[in-house]
């Protein structure tokens, strides 16, 4: 027997064996190239009516969808059977599915993710302490871009799984400022005045109103808060901006915000604590 | 020199200046100083303390008033500097919520009119091209909510100022216009008018000799309830002021005949 014969190289140069190989390898790149084409169009058919990241699922989804048909051609014409594989994958794909479910749960949240919509490239949001601008909404994790310019990736299984925040969902926003003012001012007088603050900045809507809470008695002040609205890419702005508007105003108007601070009583109300003033000597001791 | 006008004279007009020289307008509030550079112009503008303030004066070219610190400047470049300024005015570039002195009640079938009064934005317009390189209020009115919730609306302005029912009672200033706002309760049930909005973005300004400036009338009529409701505006200067002749286009006249749906009411 020739040694050609043994290796099937004869077989393998048959003008019938070439022939399939070179279908199949024409049915490879005709494949690739249509499954480019196909997902291009696809994509360019749905960008105008989805967001990014959905177009670009479509695209991927659509490319490899193609391309696995084009895959199963090319190995059916280069006369592998078929079965046989998929008897393998079957197999294959347990072992893959043990250890892929980390993976495999991710990628499921990303799609009830794109779905339901929670939040949108562009939003802000809070996972746990996590605050950040979101960067793109992946097929297994969401990127967000922190305020210092840091990137954090976050799987979507934590985020299904989890409480979100949209701070930027809805067009305004209400700003919460809490202070505090000393026992003895004039509650009519302190809520008249962070009223007249908040009328005087243009950021701040007028309707809805402002509004001002007695949240109670503190051990150091009494305890309030002003809500205001804005709109809400004004809200760091608004804050800051009444925040600084009230210190300069009540310092102006004499209304104190007081440090924390103990009063000392003995027994009942009492006249104050004697203080003497104690003479340092010279080199700084006691005389 | 300075050449301050009486004020009924108006101040949307063109204006000659050379370079090196200054002018000053005031109107009402704002307050605006232009200077001419080499291949330069620059604007300054400042606002005072009182929205309401009636003042109008022009003074240039030549030596005017000093700009005051903490003024805002800003700098076009040309190739070669405009020898003339043109102002215009033009009305706020978001809807207005207006609210009559006290909550009004409108029974079926019934119409009644409001005078509403809005603060005007200054247009600077310059150059060959006819640039507008400042669009400035003259008062910068407080941020507004116009909706149904928190969650559904639009960003418009507040007035301070209130809608009145008669004309007497609504002071003329040469920094805000006057729009007449009529409300026919078509609905079939008593309509409560709490706060009004005014689309002055898709409102034109007509001024009249003496210098007042009005906008066409407006027509709102709600309908059956949860139903878009219709505006329709007037075309030309409203009755009260025949005589006004057109001094600015709306900003977006494209948006006209399209109905209020985003929310059940442009009422409240």
């Amino acid at each position: 027997m020739e040694i050609s014969s043994i290796l099937g190289f004869e077989e393998l140069l048959s003008t019938e064996r070439l022939l399939s190989l070179l279908q199949a390898g024409v049915t490879l790149i005709l494949g690739f190239a249509i499954a480019r084409l196909v997902a291009r169009g696809i994509a360019k058919a749905i960008e105008k009516r989805v967001d990014a990241q959905q177009t670009m699922l479509a695209k991927r989804l659509s490319f490899y969808g193609v391309m696995g048909l084009v895959v199963v051609s090319f190995l059916g014409q280069l006369g592998v059977d078929l079965s046989v594989l998929l008897g393998a994958a079957g197999i294959l794909t347990i072992a893959i599915g043990f250890a892929s479910q980390t993976s495999a749960s991710n990628l499921v949240s990303g799609l009830f993710l794109m779905t339901e919509q929670p939040f949108v490239v562009g939003d802000w949001i809070q996972i746990e302490d996590v605050v950040g601008i979101v960067l793109a909404v992946d097929l297994l994790a969401v990127r967000i871009r922190l305020f210092d310019n840091t990137m954090v990736r976050i799987p979507n299984e934590s985020i299904i799984k989890g409480r979100l925040t949209n701070l930027t969902r809805f067009p305004i926003r209400r700003a919460d400022i809490n202070l505090g003012v000393a026992y003895k001012e004039d509650m009519e007088r302190v809520k008249t005045l962070l009223f007249e603050i908040a009328d005087q900045h243009p950021l701040v809507l007028d309707n809805p109103r402002p509004q001002f809470f007695f949240d109670g008695y503190g051990d150091s002040a009494l305890d309030l808060r002003l809500c205001v609205w804005s709109a809400k890419e004004n809200i760091v702005d608004v804050r800051n901006a009444m925040r600084l508007q009230i210190k300069e105003v009540f310092d102006r108007e004499g209304v104190e915000i007081p440090f924390p601070h103990r009063s000392l009583y003995a027994g009942s109300v009492t006249e104050p604590f004697p203080v003497h003033l104690v003479d340092i000597g010279e080199n700084g001791r006691q005389p | 020199m300075t050449d301050e006008v009486k004020p009924e004279s108006t101040w949307n007009r063109s204006f000659g200046i050379a370079e090196g020289d200054r002018r000053f307008w005031q109107v009402g509030p704002f307050r605006l100083w232009a200077w001419v550079l080499p291949s330069e112009l620059r604007l300054s503008f400042a606002r005072g303390d009182d929205p309401l303030e009636a003042t109008l004066a022009i003074e240039g070219p030549g030596r005017c008033r000093d700009i005051p610190e903490g003024a805002e400047i800003r700098r076009f470049g040309f190739r070669r500097p405009p020898s003339t300024l043109e102002l215009v005015p033009a009305l706020a570039d978001r809807p207005v919520v207006v609210s009559p002195e006290e909550p009004l009640m409108l029974p079926p079938d019934e119409e009644i009119t409001f005078f509403v009064s809005t603060p005007l934005w200054v247009r600077v317009v310059a150059g060959p091209a006819e640039s507008v390189v400042l669009d400035e209020p003259t008062h910068r009115p407080s941020d507004s909510w116009f909706g149904g919730s928190t969650m559904e609306g639009e960003l418009c302005y507040g007035s301070r100022t209130n809608a009145r029912m008669n004309l007497e009672n609504l002071p003329v200033r040469p920094h805000r216009a006057v729009s007449v706002v009529r409300v026919m309760n078509g609905s079939g049930t008593e309509l409560k008018i709490e706060k009004l909005r005014l689309p002055t973005p898709q409102m034109s300004v007509f001024m009249t000799a003496k210098g007042h400036y009005w906008t066409e009338g407006v027509t709102l009529e709600p309908n059956e309830e949860d139903q878009p409701v219709a505006v329709r505006f007037g075309q030309g200067p409203p009755t009260e002021a025949p005589e006004a002749a057109l001094a600015a286009e709306p900003r977006s006249p494209s948006q006209r005949g399209v109905l209020t749906r985003a929310f059940a009411s442009i009422l409240q």
